[in-house]
């Protein structure tokens, strides 16, 4: 068997031309391929850390405005329940005083009703009792009008007035 | 309290009755002279005319009084007529009587009955006022029989009641007091 070893020579000149050449080509690629490749990495790392960093601050700026709100919420809180507690007290006061006027308004027509009551009767009895009054003088006078109409009973009552005249000083 | 129009004229009169001892026929004749007027309005009405002249009021007066009351008593009038002053005439007579009464220490009573006094009764009454006025006492006597009884005596300020209707009256009230509530 024959073997053509022929592209299996090795040939110093070639190995040197190749190595030259591969050294060109690298400088070739380094210059023209992998700066710019480089570059655009560069470029894509800077996009993705940039990205991240917003999403950091806004990550950040999301828990400030929670704290914050947080602390509204409380403070709103705390606000309300203080106007909830100043507006019972309020209702509190008012319906004392409200409750305090009309127990001294029912008290004053229970004693205004109380007084009208007792000076109705009184006036009633009065009455009563100046009509008996009356009719006892009416018939006192009747009775006494008939014994003095008389002329001995007339002349008695006229001496005893002037027998009386100046004892009483 | 009388006017000073009747205080002036009045005590004028006194003036004059004082000095000829006349008050007591004075006073009986203003008396009277009110007693006309009164009876008689018109002749007031004539003698206060202002269309009336003076001659005609005095010669008016003259006519109807001269020779029938004293001088003082028709001076007076005349004077009244001139000064336009007759609607004065009952209250001058009141001052006059007043004052006469005053001078004179006479003290004039009221009486009031219910039946007209009898002669005794009147005396003994009398009597008894003047010693307790002090003063003669002239009685004027009225009767009104709704006094029921007994006798009302009134002089000056005071008054005395012994009346049966005052009687019933304080009685009336003496009760009426008693049960009031």
């Amino acid at each position: 068997m024959q073997f053509n070893f022929e592209f299996f020579s090795i040939e110093p000149s070639t190995i040197i031309g190749v190595l030259l050449n591969t050294l060109i080509l690298f400088l070739l690629f380094k210059k023209f391929l992998f700066a710019p490749v480089n570059k655009i990495i560069e470029e894509r790392k800077a996009q993705v850390s940039k990205t991240y960093e917003d999403a950091d601050a806004a990550l950040e700026k999301a828990k400030n405005m929670e704290n914050e709100y947080a602390e509204k919420l409380s403070a709103a809180k705390e606000e309300s329940a203080e106007i909830v507690k100043a507006a019972s007290k309020k209702a509190q006061l008012r319906s004392d005083e409200i409750i305090a006027q009309a127990k001294s308004e029912a008290q004053g027509i229970v004693s205004k009703a109380n007084a009208d009551i007792e000076r109705e009767r009184k006036r009633a009895v009065n009455q009563i009792k100046d009509e008996i009054s009356d009719i006892a003088v009416n018939i006192a006078g009747k009775v006494i009008g008939k014994e003095v109409s008389s002329d001995e009973e007339q002349e008695r009552l006229i001496d005893e007035f002037i027998g009386g005249i100046g004892e009483d000083e | 309290m009388a006017g000073s129009v009747e205080n002036v004229y009045s005590r004028a009169l006194l003036e004059i009755a004082a000095e000829d001892g006349s008050m007591k026929e004075l006073d009986e004749e203003l008396d009277a002279l009110c007693g006309i007027f009164s009876a008689n309005p018109e002749l007031t009405e004539i003698l206060c005319a202002p269309t009336v002249t003076d001659e005609e009021k005095l010669s008016l007066i003259k006519t109807v009084f001269e020779g029938k009351i004293s001088d003082t008593a028709l001076n007076f009038l005349c004077v009244l007529s001139e000064k336009n002053r007759c609607r004065y005439l009952q209250g001058i007579a009141e001052q006059f009587r007043n004052g006469y009464y005053e001078s004179a220490g006479i003290a004039e009573a009221t009486v009031t009955t219910a039946v007209p006094l009898k002669d005794d009764a009147r005396e003994r009454l009398r009597a008894k006022l003047e010693k307790k006025y002090g003063k003669t006492v002239i009685l004027k006597e009225k009767v009104d029989p709704s006094i029921m009884g007994g006798m009302i005596v009134s002089s000056g300020g005071s008054m005395m009641d012994g009346s049966v209707k005052t009687r019933l009256e304080n009685m009336h009230k003496q009760i009426r007091d008693m049960v009031s509530v």
